[in-house]
């Protein structure tokens, strides 16, 4: 059952203030897509999900499930099923009565609903809590059971708001492996709300990075990540942060040269990185007289003990070792005024466990062959490359 | 095991206090049901007797001359009714005005909320012109008539507040699992919000069976209530204590075993706002 947003947008009117939440979404999920709304709080994620299970009324724009239009259609006609970030279980039912109270009120006989019951309770592991009520229950066996309400109901579109950010770290690890094997299994159309980029790289099909109510980008995990449309998908996807480097372009001899430099004076020129050729020739010409923002994974550092020439130089700030990767946290010696970069004042860079460094030691930067960099117009943020 | 012990002794001053307070306030109780077992001999002892032969002679009068066991009857009649009318009403009103987004919602709860401000007296005597008129004089219909009218604000600002504190989601949830707003007030709302409604009903059932005003107002003989029938002991020259603490006793022991068997409940709901 796929689901389709077209020009979709939603307007809060507070008298003379107004607030736009979604701004002229148009999504288009595959039946049987994990699909990821992923954005910051407040860029219009949650709101848009409530529009599709029928919980607001769109401003503009239409909803189509499975081809047919329910923009109008009251929430309980639409058959979908949606999982709150607060579970919202009964709290004077049983675990058993909140997960079958749906299929009651649908007057399904009582033989079935005892069968997919203890399916569904077997599937999720909690067939020794039924007898329990919500309060008797952890956050984990809670979510469990109003992830069981949805999924007794066989609908047509899962929806799920944020479903494990209530969780600790090991049992969202848990569940986040879980949802996927539920998914894979079942194979229902699943909207998913998320904040945590990591989660949503990990569970989803196809997602859409929303900031502000728009839709800046929609593209598989991996193309998000290796192919960013602008600034803020960069920075938003991906832990830890991209490392944003400011600078200038120079086209000689048919190879083009990323340059960092001190803004005021393009003749002191603190790198040179040499581009992979990823974008077309055209579109680097015409950046030459602009600034350019040069994006850069941690990962994709290559690091040198040893001056070289045209690379960064840079001074071990401090070190974090996150078990087993280590990242160094970097600063330009050279960059006096402080403006080399475009994201914070410090660089990260991955570092293999095995090397011993220290705080103030200087390092030189060097960027991966195979490393994906990624070309920004400083002014639009938008990506010069593809 | 020795620690226990002293732990528990170190704490005996407070213990002691404890009980003292309770002895304390139940004494009036424990006097109370002492002087119902009396003969008006006994009673009027200069010097308070502890130790006495007691006798039933004034739970046996008051059931024989002055026909207790009818005030008994209204006042049950009267309570029950009119704690079923406040409830169906504010039960309604409080989910609308609780849940329901009106344009006027605010106002018309705090107008609901005002009129908990009028003293009873006020309205006495316009209700007895009213009444006379009506012939529901002496009539239970007019009490509970009355005390539905007197009890619905309280019981309504009371409802309300539990219905407020629901969450949203769990409507959401419930129409998402395709239950109608009926359903979902009548299968979840009402069952969330019982401790609540449960408190509001049990204030209103006190309310209604104490009230002495209105009953005295509205009634002469024949749908008196409890408290009017109790009061009738204090005669011209003389009081009988010895059958007003009989009526009494008659009348806690009920209401003693119901809210032992719902303190669980009366608590939950008195402190559930308290504590999020």
């Amino acid at each position: 059952m796929s689901v389709i947003l077209r020009s979709l947008s939603k307007v809060y009117e507070y008298g003379v203030h107004a607030v736009h939440a979604v701004k002229n979404l148009n999504i288009e999920v595959q039946a049987g897509e994990f699909f990821t709304l992923l954005g910051p709080s407040g860029c219009g994620k949650t709101t848009t999900l409530r529009m599709v299970a029928g919980l607001e009324t769109p401003t503009s724009g239409q909803i189509y499930l499975g081809g047919e239009e329910v923009t109008e259609v009251a929430p309980r006609k639409r058959d979908v099923a949606m999982v709150f970030q607060s579970y919202a279980l009964y709290p004077h039912m049983t675990a058993y009565e909140n997960l079958t109270l749906n299929l009651k009120v649908h007057h399904v006989p009582r033989r079935e609903i005892e069968e997919r019951a203890a399916v569904v309770a077997k599937m999720l592991g909690i067939s020794h809590l039924l007898k329990k009520k919500p309060q008797q229950l952890s956050g984990g066996e809670r979510q469990r059971v109003a992830l069981g309400r949805a999924i007794i109901r066989r609908p047509k579109v899962f929806l799920l708001d944020e479903p494990l950010s209530n969780l600790d770290l090991k049992l969202r690890e848990t569940m986040r492996l879980e949802l996927k094997r539920l998914h894979e299994e079942l194979k229902i159309t699943t909207l998913y709300v998320s904040h945590d980029q990591g989660e949503a790289m990990v569970l989803s099909d196809k997602m859409a990075v929303m900031h502000d109510g728009v839709a800046e980008q929609i593209g598989t995990p991996e193309e998000i990540y290796h192919q960013p449309a602008n600034i803020f998908v960069a920075k938003f996807v991906g832990s830890p942060t991209i490392n944003l480097l400011r600078g200038f372009l120079i086209i000689e001899a048919g190879a083009t040269t990323f340059c960092l430099a001190r803004l005021a004076d393009r003749a002191d020129v603190l790198a040179r990185y040499p581009l992979n050729g990823n974008t077309p020739e055209p579109t680097l010409a015409r950046a030459c007289d602009q600034e350019v923002i040069l994006g850069v994974r941690a990962e994709e550092f290559v690091v040198h003990y040893e001056p070289r020439p045209g690379l960064l130089r840079t001074e071990v700030d401090f070190l974090e070792h996150a078990g087993s990767v280590n990242y160094a946290i970097l600063k330009l010696v050279d960059d006096a005024e402080g403006k080399a970069l475009a994201n914070g004042d410090r660089l990260i860079a991955a570092v293999s466990y095995h090397e011993r460094l220290v705080n103030g030691q200087p390092l030189w930067l060097g960027i991966g062959k195979q490393a994906k960099t990624k070309l920004f117009a400083a002014e639009s943020g938008q990506t010069l490359q593809g | 095991m020795g620690q226990a012990i002293r732990l528990k002794l170190k704490r005996w001053p407070g213990n002691l206090l404890a009980i003292g307070l309770v002895a304390l306030w139940l004494f009036p109780i424990f006097w109370a049901v002492l002087t119902s077992l009396k003969t008006r001999a006994q009673q009027d002892r200069l010097v308070p007797l502890f130790l006495f032969h007691p006798t039933l002679d004034n739970y046996n009068e008051i059931f024989t001359v002055s026909r207790y066991e009818v005030a008994i009857r209204n006042s049950l009649i009267i309570s029950i009714a009119s704690t079923f009318f406040v409830m169906v009403l504010a039960v309604c009103s409080g989910y609308v005005l609780g849940r329901v987004r009106l344009k006027h919602g605010r106002d018309i709860a705090m107008w609901i909320l005002s009129l908990r401000m009028i003293p009873p007296v006020a309205v006495g005597v316009p209700f007895y012109l009213l009444f006379v008129r009506l012939g529901w004089i002496d009539k239970h219909l007019a009490l509970i008539a009355v005390y539905t009218a007197v009890g619905v604000p309280f019981a309504v600002w009371l409802v309300q507040g539990f219905f407020i504190e629901i969450p949203r989601e769990l409507d959401e949830a419930a129409t998402l699992d395709g239950l109608t707003e009926t359903e979902t007030l009548w299968r979840v709302l009402i069952p969330v919000a019982l401790p609540g409604i449960s408190v509001a009903a049990i204030f209103t059932f006190i309310f209604t069976w104490n009230e002495y005003l209105l009953a005295y107002l509205l009634t002469t003989s024949r749908a008196k209530t409890v408290p009017l029938a109790v009061s009738e002991n204090i005669l011209e020259y003389h009081v009988e204590w010895g059958r007003i603490m009989a009526s009494s006793m008659i009348v806690i022991l009920p209401m003693l075993v119901i809210v032992f068997l719902l303190q669980r409940y009366i608590v939950r709901g008195l402190t559930l706002g308290a504590v999020k």
